[in-house]
């Protein structure tokens, strides 16, 4: 992982750095075994991993994802094609609704986000970043 | 013309084109909301540079908040200055946590769109 300027150490400034990201939260999620009690949780990390794929490939483009989700939520709505845009705008949704306990998430909202909105996201990352996971 | 008076001329310009901005994305929420017939209410929350948009959709969630979702794409596409955020959220309790953060109303359902 690359570092900050300024000192404040580790920081994300290449398209690698999100990869590997990327790579650490589908960990995570391999290790979990997904119930309605941590459902909220894993779809929570699901859209993380889904954050770092776009931003590996903004950087890929050169083009600035920003700090916030505001940013990226932008450049991933102007960039990205309708359908992989609006399923990444779904899973912001659900992990900023679930981590404010504002909907209840089960093992079938987990499942119906992993495979119908996260995949094609992965999917179409993978078109120019082949190692992306 | 001083340093700290090109600051205060660049900060009235970026505080004027936010304020446009955010009148030509409510707007356009306003216009465009009848086409969404599951879309309920919208608020918004200024948050200094950024705005933090909140839709709440009629049941059931999962159809209203994908009906929803690309006007929210198209919205987010609009801006240039502002940090846009936003949330589709069922219609219910968390409008009155949206109200108690001081959000504004900018769309209700079955109100007249503008011209």
């Amino acid at each position: 992982m690359s570092r900050c300027p300024r000192g404040r150490g580790p920081c994300m400034n290449t398209a690698q750095d999100h990869l590997n990201k990327a790579a650490h939260n589908r960990a995570f999620l391999d290790s979990l075994f997904v119930t309605n009690a941590n459902a909220d949780w894993a779809s929570i990390v699901l859209f993380y991993r889904a954050l770092h794929l776009v931003r590996a490939y903004l950087h890929h483009l050169g083009i600035n994802h920003g700090i916030s989700h505001g940013v990226t939520n932008r450049a991933v709505a102007a960039r990205f094609p309708a359908a992989v845009s609006v399923s990444y705008l779904k899973l912001y949704n659900h992990s900023r609704l679930y981590r404010y306990e504002q909907l209840a998430a089960t093992v079938q909202d987990f499942a119906d986000l992993d495979r119908n909105h996260f995949r094609p996201a992965l999917q179409f990352v993978q078109t120019a970043l082949p190692s992306a996971v | 013309m001083t340093r700290s008076a090109a600051h205060s001329r660049a900060a009235s310009l970026k505080r004027s084109s936010a304020k446009e901005e955010q009148h030509v994305i409510e707007t356009a929420i306003r216009r465009r909301a009848a086409e969404y017939p599951a879309l309920r209410r919208v608020l918004a929350i200024d948050k200094g540079d950024g705005l933090d948009l909140h839709f709440f959709v009629a049941e059931p969630f999962s159809a209203a908040e994908d009906q929803v979702l690309p006007l929210v794409s198209e919205v987010l596409r609009m801006s240039r200055v502002l940090d846009v955020d936003f949330m589709i959220a069922p219609a219910g309790a968390a409008e009155n946590v949206a109200l108690s953060q001081g959000a504004r109303p900018v769309y209700e359902y079955g109100a007249r769109s503008p011209e």
